[in-house]
């Protein structure tokens, strides 16, 4: 229990909606875990509960069953959020602040003294890049900005959980790859990072572990690696020297035929026994092998593979 | 040390809710009205035959009263509201900071804001009374006292609704137990004259429920420059210090159990 830093168990919020009091399920039964210094992805599509998930966590939103702990605490008390950082979706703030009387404020709201917050402060926006536009007011900050600020305002008391609802949102190429840095550096400070994102890519590039959400409920969690099918979904042969009167031949063995330049084609095929034979086939025919990948699944591919899996209890 | 630790989030959510109000624009916008108003009290004199200084004083305590409870009803209604429109309210609960922590540090905000309030349009009215060398009285002092701890009330009313409805709806109620609050007195006559039981019931829990505003009230003594016993004054502190605890603290239940969806 002691390097488990924050879990999710049993978790369920069905929201009541319009006049009516519509019931719409956001989550059932969700159930994981965030190991220490460990980077987790919570991915999903839209509306697969990742947000739900992370207000019941982080306080915003009680259960309707279910319980979690945070840093060994109940979640929901005070004393649970006292090292938790928290990077809200899309976050707005007080739009008269500047970025350091932002932190300061924030950095008052966990007790710090004031000498402590204007180090702090300082230190944070270094880190995040807004140096520059210190004293300009939030409302003149673009998007990304203000997603930067967010990150500085979630780090203001060196939390040793950090959990970042879509912290990518509105970042241009060298911001998005600025939070992976932070978020490494985290890691290397002994930090625990939990993330929601459903930007797959990302995810895969930074985390060690995954819980994999489609439609409030939790489909798969574990170390990528694991949850990923080992099996090669396809394979792609370059090869040089062979004309277009061998298409008819390679397409009779089940192979895909694809002209990349006058010299080379590309032939694909389903598995690594259809790659030895075209390795094979492309000798005999007199031609020279330039390249030869098996394509694995990738974590996209598996999002859409539990997409399209009927869910337990479904007919 | 450990209490000067416990308010110290409810001290900095109080700062910076006054910082936001004394920035407001509409908050401005009010002010300006309401100076102008209780200058407009010089020309309302004018009218007067003999007694403009009577006018003044007491056209101006009810501008000023007025303009209390206007900027506790705009203010108190939209403090909750904006936290939750914006979402800014999602940074400040996920830190370490009670729910209860934070209705009272905005409250303690908007009396600041309040007090700050009174401050200037009490100090316009004050001056103008000087420099016209009209009589002076401690009693309008202690009427613009009664305005702020009106304000305070009012603004805990507002406050506590907007914990649980929407800004119109908050403020239209608002407004209606501000007037039942200031009519209260006139409406346990009409009630007690009244041969219906139901009129009278509901008097009754009216009158547990809904403010008196009429303690506050001291018109005949601004008029007359009649100073009002300080005791007095000390009970209407109380009173209204009560209610606002109490609707405050109510305030503070509902919302540790509302949703931030």
């Amino acid at each position: 229990m002691t390097d488990v830093v924050l879990k999710a168990e049993k978790l369920a919020k069905t929201y009541r909606i319009g006049f009516w009091r519509k019931k719409v399920v956001a989550l059932r039964d969700a159930t994981w875990e965030v190991r220490r210094n460990e980077a987790f992805g919570l991915i999903g599509p839209n509306g697969a509960g990742k947000t739900t998930t992370i207000k019941i966590l982080t306080g915003l939103v009680s259960p309707d069953a279910g319980q979690g702990w945070m840093l060994g605490q109940a979640i929901g008390t005070v004393s649970a959020r006292q090292s938790l950082g928290y990077l809200p979706e899309g976050p707005y703030f007080y739009e008269y602040l500047n970025v350091r009387e932002l932190l300061d404020y924030y950095g008052a709201l966990f007790g710090m003294s004031k000498s402590v917050r204007q180090k702090r402060a300082e230190e944070l926006i270094e880190l995040v890049g807004l140096s520059h536009a210190v004293d300009r007011p939030l409302r003149k900050f673009s998007k990304g900005m203000l997603q930067r600020a967010g990150l500085a305002q979630a780090l203001i008391h060196d939390p040793e959980l950090v959990i970042l609802d879509e912290p990518k949102t509105g970042l241009d190429p060298i911001g998005r790859a600025q939070v992976d840095q932070i978020i490494e550096k985290l890691r290397a400070d002994g930090k625990s990072v939990c993330f929601a994102s459903h930007i797959l890519p990302d995810v895969e590039r930074v985390c060690d572990r995954v819980a994999l959400m489609i439609g409030g409920r939790v489909r798969g969690v574990g170390p990528i690696d694991e949850l990923l099918n080992a099996r090669v979904l396809s394979i792609e042969v370059v090869a040089a020297g062979l004309g277009d009167e061998r298409q008819a031949e390679a397409e009779w063995m089940g192979l895909g035929w694809r002209r990349l330049n006058a010299e080379q084609v590309v032939l694909t095929g389903d598995g690594p026994a259809q790659g030895q034979e075209a390795l094979a086939w492309v000798l005999k025919a007199g031609g020279a092998v330039r390249g030869y990948e098996e394509r694995r699944e990738h974590l996209e591919d598996l999002f859409l593979r539990m997409a399209t899996a009927p869910q337990e209890g479904e007919a | 040390m450990a209490l000067t630790a416990m308010w110290q989030q409810p001290g900095a959510i109080a700062m910076s809710t006054f910082r936001a109000a004394i920035r407001n624009r509409t908050l401005h916008g009010i002010l300006l009205g309401a100076v102008a108003l209780v200058l407009s009290s010089i020309a309302l004199g004018q009218l007067s035959v003999e007694n403009d200084a009577r006018v003044i004083r007491d056209v101006g305590t009810t501008f000023v009263s007025l303009t209390m409870v206007t900027v506790a009803i705009f203010s108190g209604v939209s403090l909750l509201t904006a936290e939750l429109s914006h979402k800014t309210i999602y940074t400040i609960v996920t830190k370490p900071v009670s729910r209860w922590m934070f209705i009272v540090g905005k409250f303690l905000g908007l009396v600041m804001t309040l007090a700050v309030v009174e401050l200037l349009l009490g100090g316009v009215l004050l001056g103008l009374v000087v420099l016209r060398g009209d009589p002076f009285g401690v009693v309008l002092v202690q009427s613009l006292l009664l305005s702020l701890f009106e304000g305070v009330v009012v603004a805990a009313v507002a406050v506590f609704l907007s914990s649980f409805s929407t800004p119109v709806t908050s403020g239209v109620l608002t407004f209606g137990i501000f007037v039942l609050g200031r009519l209260r007195e006139s409406l346990y006559r009409y009630a007690e004259l009244s041969p219906s039981a139901a009129l009278k019931g509901l008097m009754s829990v009216v009158g547990v429920v809904i403010p008196d505003l009429t303690l506050g009230r001291a018109d005949l003594e601004v008029a007359e420059l009649l100073p009002l016993n300080w005791s007095y004054v000390g009970y209407v502190a109380g009173y209204d210090l009560l209610y606002s605890t109490i609707v405050i603290l109510l305030a503070c239940v509902i919302f540790s159990r509302r949703d931030f969806v």
